[in-house]
């Protein structure tokens, strides 16, 4: 049963019990008046013609007594008139609707009046012949039935006057026994609304507290403690229902976001160590240029130290950069028809020296052509990726394998290797950001744990799947990528070389940045590339004035400035200076969003720190005419 | 448990097929057509359907069978108002029940024609038989009050009613106050002979009496007394026929026209009402003329109506009491 039909149960059945006494004894009193008012009417008839009758028989009497010898006409006249009101007082009471017992009692009055008047006749004649005797024993019998007439009247009286008594007495017991029988009866229904309140009460409290002690142990020790009673079909099963499926959802949302900050914690440890590995070398090398001849090979192994480590950080920050914009969405793929198999040999090809380093033996196996619709720098990525985490786990003289063929209706990319292979656990969390198989102290294998998580988030934009098998630790691995094949009308068409860079002309660059260390390193980077800095400024206002005074060629400009923003300055100088200047925002900001604002500014290009040397370097030597390509090359990060 | 409710059961089953032996009643009866509502009853099973078994005393005249109730052999008499009236004025605690029956037909003057008798008025200096301590007596004179006769101008001869028709045949009476039967049985004896003087001036009744500490302590017995005759009153108005035929073995003597005569000169019913009141007070005030000595018993006191009033309230047409 419902709790709300619970809840309404004892209040109808108070109402209902209260209703039936009242309407019974309402029936019942209305009933009882009818009759009582019946019987009056009954009684007040038959008592004032009862008493009258009374009056006028005395009458008659008196008249009976006036009658002597000789009394003549008027005597007679006296006595019939007398006679006739009685008979007709006796006529109208036989109108009255009467019960059968005073019925026949009226029967028996008209029989003694037959009777009376049959002595009245002879009074009478007793009169006319003058016998005084006679008149006298005619009289007295007269009296008598006159007396038993009246007696018999009385009956009428006395029974309608005793039927009224025994109404009263009967309403009053019915009073009595209505107030007995409807008290007990209220009483009853007001226990049974009581006890289903209470009923009701307890079986809602209860769960309630139930309900609160069971949140109360979640919250002690965030173990799940189900509430009693989901099995009921009411409200409060309801409630048990929902509560249990929230607190299960809770409690395995909790554990998931515990297992999110283990792993988040894991890898700011991870992070933070492999932020430092390359640090080292690069203040070594640093160290080392200060005191070492600049000439020297040490000098120049300090160079390369530092263009590696350089290298490395930046894609870490990179690897970083792409998985959260994957996660979060923003990463747009620019599709078009490719050959998958040429890009396999040609990542292949990039990565060679790593499997070199490694003395990994890698064999490629891409026949083409195998058309896919994708983005073939973040295919690329993807193979890259794959191919540096095989490289990564495999042990010294293994074996690397890459392959793409046609499977069905999509194109399947397998790269083996006889690595260290993957537990079965963690087969399944391989493609999850920050996991990675059992760490070591030494973290000989270095990285993020975002390769596969790049991956598996590039593979799904692409419409792809992605699994990896393992036959278990130091089995090896394999990941299997499967992409849909493209259709024969998006035959991949042989892309252009990019035309090659024209060769720098000394231009005028005015470089802005509130970092007077990056300013400068920047400005070192230009000069060494064969450019003019203009001028060095650090801060909005000043970046305007330089530029209205000194009219660069490029501005090199941060986006966070002191003063004004990077952007505030571009709207200025558009504003100015007109679409001569080539304004390029160098910033640590680098979302698809700071592109966009950067654009919007009147940017002509949008480089994130730190920028690729041999990138700024292109973007320096074509000067106005690199910016489509070039917005092309920074739109392909998102 | 089971067998627990099973016995219950079986219990209740016994307790309300057993019925309880029945409550004994000693009636001391009259064994006239007048009297015979108590017969028509007894015939009909009323009061077998009261629980109740009569064990009936058989008398010719009430005022014998009072006698047994006065020596509190019998726990209700039947008897007419004067011998209870004569009786009630030496044992205080008797009270009247209800009536049986009334009439103004029954007891009535049977006379010889040829002693000269043709109305009251013609019985001064005649020999005139009554059964004494009986009705006959206060209806003897009523008869010589309204026939202007004085009661020493008349030969009073004590009779007992049975012998009536003999002594008129014979001569040795001149006339007699009787009530059926022998009332009828003078009249067929005398045949052409035979002179009978009604009057509407006496109205008789027969009433059912008991004592005061019967009714105290047998009231739901009396009570269920009542309702038998209630009973044997409903049958005899809804099938007077029938009545008669029940009662036909009680008067093996006469014959069924015979009793259907008899019968036809009352009116049977249960009644205490302001008519049996007057009657019993105008009797009361006649005894006490001729007895002074005794008070008179307030007629309030000979009559008990709470047991009719229980059992059949419409039979009680007393004007009730003031109020206090």
């Amino acid at each position: 049963m419902r709790l709300r039909r619970k809840l309404v149960l004892p209040t109808l059945t108070l109402a209902l019990v209260m209703g039936l006494t009242l309407a019974y004894a309402l029936w019942d009193a209305r009933h009882r008046a009818r009759l009582l008012e019946s019987e009056t009417r009954s009684l007040r008839a038959a008592t004032a013609l009862t008493v009258a009758l009374h009056d006028a028989a005395a009458e008659e009497e008196r008249r009976v007594g006036e009658l002597d010898v000789g009394g003549g006409a008027a005597q007679e006249r006296r006595l019939l008139e007398a006679r006739a009101r009685v008979e007709e007082l006796v006529a109208e009471l036989g109108k009255v609707p009467l019960a059968p017992r005073p019925a026949r009692a009226l029967a028996q009055v008209v029989e003694t009046r037959a009777s009376l008047r049959a002595v009245h006749g002879e009074l009478l004649a007793a009169a006319l012949r003058g016998d005084a005797a006679a008149l006298a024993a005619g009289a007295d019998q007269s009296r008598l039935l006159s007396e038993r007439a009246d007696a018999l009247l009385q009956n009428l009286v006395g029974y309608h006057l005793r039927a009224l008594d025994r109404r009263m007495a009967e309403l009053s017991g019915r009073g009595a026994w209505l107030l007995r029988a409807a008290a007990p009866t209220l009483l009853a229904g007001l226990l049974l609304a009581v006890l289903s309140s209470f009923w009701v009460a307890r079986a809602v409290v209860r769960s309630i507290v139930d309900t609160a002690r069971a949140a109360q142990r979640i919250a002690e020790s965030g173990a799940l403690s189900p509430v009693g009673g989901a099995d009921r079909g009411d409200e409060i099963g309801s409630l048990a229902r929902s509560f249990n499926q929230m607190t299960e959802r809770l409690v395995s949302a909790n554990a998931r976001l515990a297992e999110a900050d283990r792993r988040k914690t894991e890898f700011l440890g991870m992070l933070s160590h492999e932020m430092r590995n390359p640090l080292a070398p690069i203040r070594s090398s640093i160290h080392v240029l200060r005191h070492a001849p600049r000439d020297g090979d040490r000098a120049e192994r300090a160079l390369d130290v530092l263009e590696r480590q350089t290298v490395h950080l930046t894609r870490l920050v990179d690897d970083l950069l792409d998985v959260t914009r994957i996660v979060r969405g923003k990463v747009a793929i620019h599709r078009q028809a490719v050959d998958l198999a040429e890009i396999v040999r040609r990542t292949a090809e990039d990565h060679a020296p790593l499997v070199q380093d490694r003395a990994l033996a890698l064999t490629v196996d891409a026949p083409g052509p195998c058309p896919v619709l994708g983005d073939p720098t973040r295919l690329a990525q993807v193979i890259g990726n794959l191919l540096t985490n095989a490289a990564k786990f495999t042990d010294r003289g293994g074996r690397v394998e890459l392959s793409v063929r046609r499977a069905d209706a999509a194109a399947e990319l397998r790269v083996r290797d006889t690595g260290v292979g993957m537990a079965p656990a963690l087969l399944e969390r391989a493609f999850e950001p920050f996991v990675q198989g059992a760490q070591s102290i030494a973290r000989t294998e270095g990285g993020l744990g975002l390769g596969l998580a790049l991956v598996k988030g590039l593979v799904d934009l692409h419409g792809g799947t992605v699994r990896a098998e393992s036959g278990g630790p130091g089995a090896g691995t394999v990941v299997v990528v499967r992409l849909p094949l493209a259709a024969a009308a998006e035959a991949p068409a042989r892309t252009a070389p990019p035309p090659p860079a024209r060769a720098a002309a000394g231009r005028r660059v005015l470089i802005v940045d509130d970092n007077v260390d990056a300013a400068e390193a920047l400005a070192d980077l230009v000069g060494v590339f064969g450019h003019e800095v203009a001028d060095l400024v650090h801060d909005g206002p000043s970046a305007v004035a330089a530029a209205r005074a000194l009219h660069p060629e490029v501005v090199l400009c941060d986006i966070g400035l002191p003063g004004m923003s990077g952007h505030e300055v571009a709207r200025a100088l558009r504003a100015e200076l007109g679409p001569d200047p080539v304004l390029v925002a160098v910033s640590g900001y680098a979302q698809a969003e700071d592109l966009r604002a950067s654009l919007e500014a009147g940017f002509d290009l949008h480089l994130a720190k730190p920028p690729e040397p041999e990138e700024l370097r292109r973007i320096l030597a074509e000067g106005r005419r690199a910016p489509a390509g070039l917005r092309q090359s920074a739109a392909a990060q998102e | 448990m089971k067998r627990l409710l099973l016995a219950c059961l079986t219990a209740s089953v016994l307790a309300a097929c057993t019925r309880p032996p029945p409550r004994r009643i000693a009636v001391a009866t009259v064994r006239q057509p007048a009297t015979s509502l108590l017969f028509v009853a007894l015939q009909a099973g009323c009061f077998d359907r009261e629980g109740l078994a009569i064990d009936e005393r058989p008398f010719e005249l009430g005022r014998d069978a009072l006698a047994l109730l006065r020596d509190r052999a019998v726990d209700l008499a039947i008897a007419y108002e004067t011998p209870f009236l004569v009786a009630a004025r030496e044992e205080p605690a008797l009270r009247i029940l209800t009536s049986l029956h009334s009439s103004t037909q029954n007891t009535r003057l049977v006379a010889r024609r040829s002693a000269g008798v043709d109305d009251f008025a013609d019985l001064a200096g005649k020999r005139i038989g009554i059964a004494q301590g009986t009705n006959a007596e206060f209806f003897m004179d009523v008869a010589l009050r309204y026939g202007g006769v004085r009661r020493e101008a008349v030969a009073i001869v004590p009779l007992a009613p049975e012998d009536a028709a003999a002594r008129l045949r014979d001569g040795t009476l001149d006339a007699a106050v009787l009530s059926d039967p022998p009332a009828s049985h003078a009249e067929q004896a005398l045949g052409d002979e035979a002179v009978v003087v009604r009057t509407e001036l006496y109205a008789e009744f027969s009433v059912l009496v008991a004592r005061a500490e019967t009714i105290e302590r047998r009231r739901p017995e009396l009570e269920a007394t009542l309702r038998a005759l209630s009973c044997g009153e409903r049958l005899a108005r809804a099938a007077p026929e029938k009545a008669l035929a029940l009662i036909g073995g009680r008067f093996p003597e006469l014959s069924e026209p015979e009793l259907r005569a008899q019968v036809a000169h009352v009116t049977w019913g249960l009644n205490v009402d302001q008519l049996l009141a007057q009657v019993l007070r105008r009797e009361s005030e006649w005894l006490h003329a001729r007895a002074p000595a005794v008070p008179i018993v307030p007629t309030s006191q000979l009559l008990a109506p709470g047991p009719l009033e229980a059992v059949d309230p419409e039979a009680v047409m007393l004007l009730p009491a003031p109020a206090r």
